[in-house]
């Protein structure tokens, strides 16, 4: 029985070793990672807390950017980037992230402490999720912003802040 | 062993994953063994569940009962702790959510594989071949396993606890079903292909013409008719019956494209394709400003990264294929030497300048259907010093009653505010125009109404009051607590009124720093009055370290937000002179009180 199956997998090994030259495989890899997922923050309805959002796939910085530009996919929950952002780049230094984004980032941006609040720990709140990244500087077409909205001092590089995460129950 | 674990490496490379063939019930395999399984395998919203025996007696783990519904299992180096119909679950003391919860069928308790196979790294294939499902232990688990199996004590340990009577029947094992095929918009070229139920999959990306196969293993339901679509990857989407088990869906394209699949929790899979980039070209504007220029599906964000000797800039830009393949070509520029272009890995394009001066990225744009990366002749730091040294706005500081006045009042002993000074600070101004409401109402205008009202009340009462604007002009937020430092101010008020994306968020909340007890008690009495005085939700207190004018404050502050210019109700109250002046008699008072309380 048991050297059945060893020769069975030897067939199966010489098959596979032929398919894989013959046709180009995705990496498995991707296949079995499919089930990593990762979290980024929305805010909710009604602006009291950010709200995690499980996304699936890679917890790295370029997914969670783009997760927070798309927007929520879980109903009730509230986008934290104002319409038409878009992030240019971002660089790693150590434990500090730079965020690039384009002007709309400002623009489009309703103002409120609150808003302002949710906008920012949003991104920081996602991005410190990745435990690589312990500060995040927010710059706007490459230049660093005294404010977002009137409330925040953007010029010191921001940490996360857990107390506006939403309380399981 | 060795061999057999080659073949579950190959295995693990080459089944794509999981594949049913139909209801009959298949095999498991723990490491090397065949599991006896009593009661089969039941799939629920796409989760494996297996019997709990099965894990005790294969794995060796030592499994209790905590009381009727909650178990643990001992792993090595885990502990499990489920509980019958209950998502919740401990991962050695952490809690975790579980998809499906353990339940049980057939007297016996069934546990999600999957989330045991995580939690302690073990890999879950599917042995075509045997129709069986595999889990592949680690090395020091299957050891564990082996010398535990082989140890005569450990067969005599108490049986795993398998009778219950049932709480959850399960439905039949459920099958997949293709609902529909759905393009998502955005930016990136995705397909969300909805499957009820969980199913296995194969993919293979071919060229000329090229096109993906994606092949839904153990499915029921019709082909969807073609989908024609209008998108820089993808041309159109077919599907068909392959045979009676498997639906193959092709996706005609443009031109290969890598692409990643992955696998919603509750059933269905998302393709997404990488953005196509090439054509790069570098060079200089009119103005001398360094651009690199190329064409692509959409603009990516980019990672850049700096280095030293030799002086190099590289752009790694995400989710990209590069189209045109490996490029080098030198550049003739005061700064960049050459440009290298190449795919650094299946999805990421890395762009290296060589240079003999450093260039910091900083903007990006789009002209005449290019793309560009516009950048600063010098080192990030260089960058922002030179942004910095652009002149702001002059501060203003405005003292609407000074000392010698105040002081000239001699007669008002009995005030009750007599001696005390107060700082305003109206939000924004100016250029900033702070919220703005749905009918266009600008924040700055209402709160320097409410803040020059309360200023009245607070001197007729006797205190001295500092503004940090009495007019419509900006000021930063660095030089408002200035304001109160230099008259030395008992208290700071800011006032601002809040917004928020939709209509839901209304109400009051007075922000404070929490870093001391004294900004609590002035948050607290002045909410207080705002919520009685004013009829509004009370959103209560928000402790807020983060807030500059809070912080930069040596004495008592507190920023009110006093309701929602989103609110459209809102706003119109705020619109309203006399709900302005009620706010202020709410601040007033607070102010008051929170003076008396003191003595």
């Amino acid at each position: 029985m048991k050297i059945k199956r060893l020769i069975a997998g030897m067939i199966l090994v010489l098959a596979c070793v032929l398919l894989i030259r013959v046709i180009n495989w995705q990496e498995p890899a991707n296949h079995l990672t499919s089930s990593q997922t990762f979290i980024v923050y929305f805010a909710s309805e009604e602006g009291f807390s950010l709200v995690p959002e499980i996304r699936v796939g890679e917890g790295l910085i370029h997914n969670r950017l783009e997760a927070l530009v798309e927007g929520p996919r879980t109903p009730n929950l509230v986008r934290v980037f104002p319409h038409d952002t878009r992030i240019i780049g971002y660089q790693i230094v150590d434990d500090l992230l730079y965020v690039n984004f384009n002007q709309a980032f400002v623009d489009n941006h309703p103002g409120g402490s609150l808003g302002e609040l949710l906008t920012v720990y949003g991104l920081v709140n996602s991005v410190t999720e990745d435990p690589q990244i312990n500060k995040v500087v927010i710059l706007v077409e490459g230049k660093q912003i005294p404010t977002l909205a009137g409330h925040l001092d953007l010029l010191e590089p921001l940490s996360r802040d857990q107390s506006l995460i939403a309380k399981m129950q | 062993m060795r061999k057999s674990g080659l073949i579950f490496i190959i295995l693990l490379s080459f089944i794509i994953s999981f594949s049913f063939s139909t209801q009959a019930a298949f095999n498991l395999y723990i490491g090397e063994h065949l599991t006896e399984l009593h009661t089969p395998l039941k799939r629920v919203n796409g989760n494996i569940l297996v019997p709990l025996s099965v894990i005790a007696d294969y794995l060796a783990v030592k499994i209790e009962m905590v009381d009727e519904t909650r178990f643990t299992m001992e792993f090595p180096t885990k502990t499990i702790t489920m509980q019958i119909d209950e998502v919740n679950a401990l991962v050695n003391g952490v809690e975790q959510v579980l998809e499906v919860p353990p339940m049980v069928s057939n007297n016996e308790i069934m546990v999600p594989l999957r989330f045991i196979a995580d939690a302690l790294n073990f890999r879950i294939v599917f042995d075509n071949q045997q129709m069986a499902l595999v889990l592949v232990l680690n090395k020091d688990m299957a050891e564990y396993v082996a010398s535990k199996l082989a140890d005569p004590d450990w067969e005599s340990r108490p049986k795993s606890p398998t009778v219950f009577t049932s709480s959850t029947d399960l439905d039949e094992f459920e099958r997949a079903e293709l609902r529909e095929i759905v393009f998502l918009d955005g930016p990136r070229s995705r397909v969300f292909i909805d499957v009820q139920g969980y199913t296995a999959y194969e993919s293979v990306l071919l060229t000329e013409p090229d096109r993906l196969f994606i092949d839904l293993i153990g499915i029921d339901g019709d082909p969807l008719p073609v989908l024609e679509l209008n998108d820089p990857i993808i041309q159109r989407i077919r599907s068909s019956r392959f045979n009676e088990n498997t639906i193959r869906i092709v996706l005609d394209l443009n031109e290969a494209t890598h692409y990643k699949i992955h696998r919603w929790p509750n059933g269905g899979l998302e393709i997404e394709f990488n953005y196509q980039i090439g054509d790069f070209q570098f060079y200089r504007d009119a103005n001398g400003i360094a651009k690199l220029a190329f064409s692509g599906t959409a603009q990516p964000p980019f990672q850049s990264t700096s280095f030293h000797s030799p002086t190099r800039l590289s752009l790694d830009f995400q989710d990209t294929t590069l189209i045109g393949g490996y490029k080098e070509f030198s550049v003739d520029d005061s700064r960049v030497k050459q440009i290298r272009v190449s795919q650094y890995t299946p999805s990421v394009t890395r762009v290296v300048l060589d240079l003999t001066a450093p260039l910091t990225p900083v903007s990006s744009g789009k002209v005449n259907d290019q793309f560009e990366v516009i950048f600063f002749d010098g080192t990030a730091e260089d960058y922002q010093r030179y942004t910095l040294s652009q002149p702001e706005v002059d501060p203003y500081i405005a003292i609407s009653s000074d000392a010698e006045e105040a002081d000239m009042d001699l007669d008002d002993s009995e005030k009750p505010l007599k001696g005390r000074v107060v700082v305003i600070d109206p939000g924004h101004g100016g250029s900033d125009p702070g919220a703005i409401g749905v009918a266009g109402t600008f924040e700055k205008d209402i709160v320097l109404d409410i803040g020059l009202k309360l200023g009245e009340l607070l001197e007729a009462a006797g205190a001295r009051v500092a503004y940090t604007r009495i007019d419509d002009r900006y000021v930063s937020i660095f030089d408002r607590p200035v304001v109160a430092e230099i008259v030395n101010a008992d208290i700071f008020i800011s006032i601002h009124c809040n917004s928020y994306e939709g209509e839901l968020a209304k109400g009051i909340e007075t922000l404070y720093s929490p870093l001391f007890l004294e900004n609590f008690r002035l948050a607290q009495i002045i909410q207080k009055e705002l919520v009685v005085e004013l009829e509004m939700q009370d959103r209560g207190l928000r402790p807020r370290p983060n807030l500059h004018v809070l912080n930069g404050t040596s004495m008592p502050s507190v920023m009110v937000e006093l309701g929602f210019l989103s609110h459209p109700e809102e706003e119109k109250l705020l619109n309203s002179s006399q709900f302005r002046a009620r706010a202020a008699d709410a601040l007033f008072n607070g102010v008051v009180r929170y003076f008396m309380q003191q003595n």
